[in-house]
């Protein structure tokens, strides 16, 4: 039955790809975030989805639909040097075989966020690329805020669809960042959607996302819930017009929450105050320094993996002895980059969330004086707290490569040159209108 | 119980979206500047 849905589903994708080609890309979209091959029972375990939603989405591109492609921006320049360092490391990486594994998939997932901004244009699709990760994540994400509500929650427990750290949303870290970042998304939608036109509808749709969402971050236990929602709330009260009133509005729905806390939850949560005391995050500080130390040698990195050549003694409280452990991973985007692809890799990641953000701090004053971009304004603001919020939890959690983020990246490309299409053609028709009234014959 | 909600929600939801997507896409104009701004559009005549 389940796999009945998931055909219905992938049917939808291609067939409405033939008519309207952006929805191949939204196919893969889905199947990147949704996991269809994963959650099958049988029919598409283990197929190849995403590859064959990958070709389409190109292929669909090219025979049917290169109209208006984007700028060269630096953005996307910088997303294109990315994929070809992270391919050049791989010629010198310290662990050749599993180097070519993870490149196999982050390769992949680089490049497809180049290829986005091609595809997705309008507001329509902007909004479409949206809504379908947002309704695909959910699929993951809500289980996890609905079974905290019934039963409390806890670390490292299987709380979701997939097995714990299966993919993307098995980890809880990775769970709580995304449920937070998605916050700002999802209020723009609440406000702006075209494709759910009834305001009644969208109230209950992403209210009760949040509502559940919240949950679902707290049940996780992860530490990265508290550095991500600070953030977030953060990015929020500056961008507010009315910052006494966000702040009198964040108070009961603080205390709200607080009565769901558990004394578990806060044992575990306080630990990051004294990070060297627990284990986890002790042992994050070593792998940190061993890092440091390799890129040192190493400049250029080690590839792909290259933490699984590691070997460090992490002290353990209470025990004079350190614990050796092998192949430990960095858990930080920015150790991750350093260590497999050394300070060139790490410049150009900087480099490409930087130029993210600005770029939508200036689509965002671009828009400021028309009212007609006010969704694009507000989206452009809100994706930009989006990353700040996962770059901020990505300094504990390793998914540089997870597709997340690369979304994000390619979505700040999209609505800023879906803005300066705008404004083109709005000042193209304002040179053009005294012409055409100059070449009239004067009548009068 | 509260996984398959979860999936016939999402599969519901992201069908429903590119259909409508890719209808309205056919509809509406991609990059519309046609329509003035409300600072600049002229008082109602009563």
């Amino acid at each position: 039955m389940r796999d009945l849905g998931f055909a219905a589903a992938i049917l939808a994708f291609l067939g409405l790809g033939v008519v309207s080609p952006f929805v191949l890309t939204l196919g893969y979209v889905w199947t990147d975030t949704f996991y269809p091959q994963w959650l099958s029972f049988s029919m598409f375990q283990g197929a190849p989805l995403s590859a064959v939603m990958g070709v389409a989405a190109i292929g669909g591109y090219l025979l049917l639909d290169r109209r208006a492609p984007p700028r060269p921006t630096l953005t996307f320049i910088l997303i294109v040097a990315f994929a070809g360092w992270i391919t050049a490391t791989c010629s010198w990486a310290a662990a050749p075989d599993l180097a070519r594994i993870k490149w196999d998939w982050a390769f992949k997932t680089v490049l497809f966020s180049a290829f986005v901004p091609f595809a997705i244009r309008s507001r329509v699709q902007i909004e479409a690329l949206l809504q379908v990760y947002l309704f695909s994540a959910a699929a993951h994400l809500l289980p996890w805020g609905v079974k905290t509500i019934v039963d409390g929650g806890g670390y490292n427990r299987p709380l979701g669809l997939l097995g714990v750290n299966a993919g993307a949303f098995g980890e809880s870290s990775m769970v709580a960042a995304t449920i937070i970042m998605l916050v700002p998304l999802v209020l723009v939608l609440r406000r702006h959607s075209v494709l759910i036109p009834s305001a009644k509808l969208r109230n209950a749709l992403y209210i009760g996302f949040m509502v559940i969402g919240a949950f679902g971050a707290i049940g996780t236990y992860a530490r990265t819930a508290i550095v991500g929602a600070g953030v977030m709330v953060a990015g929020l009260l500056l961008q507010s017009r009315r910052k006494v009133l966000f702040l009198i509005l964040m108070v009961p729905i603080a205390l709200a929450l607080s009565v769901f806390l558990t004394t578990r939850w806060t044992a575990r949560i306080v630990t990051i105050e004294n990070p060297v005391a627990d284990a986890s995050a002790g042992t994050r500080l070593v792998i940190w320094q061993w890092t440091l130390d390799y890129v040192d040698k190493h400049p250029l990195g080690g590839g792909f993996y290259v933490h699984s050549t590691s070997q460090i003694a992490v002290p353990v409280p209470g025990q004079e002895q350190p614990m050796i452990e092998h192949g430990r991973a960095p858990h930080s985007v920015y150790f991750e980059v350093l260590g497999e692809h050394g300070w060139i890799g790490l410049a150009l990641f900087v480099g490409l969330s930087l130029t993210s953000v600005l770029t939508l701090m200036r689509t965002s004053r671009r828009c400021r004086d028309r009212v007609e971009l006010a969704w694009c304004r507000e989206l452009a603001r809100a994706t930009q707290v989006s990353i700040v919020t996962m770059l901020a939890c990505g300094a504990f959690i390793g998914i540089s490569y997870q597709p997340t983020l690369w979304y994000l990246f390619a979505l700040s490309i999209s609505i800023s040159e879906y803005s300066r299409r705008y404004l083109a053609e709005a000042t193209e028709k304002r040179t053009a209108l005294p012409q055409r009234t100059a070449a009239r014959p004067a009548v009068v | 119980m509260i996984d398959t909600t979860a999936i016939i929600f999402s599969l519901g939801m992201v069908i429903y979206i590119i259909y409508r997507a890719s209808f309205l896409d056919r509809q509406l104009p991609w990059f519309r500047s046609d329509r003035r701004s409300e600072r600049n559009r002229a008082p109602t005549r009563r």
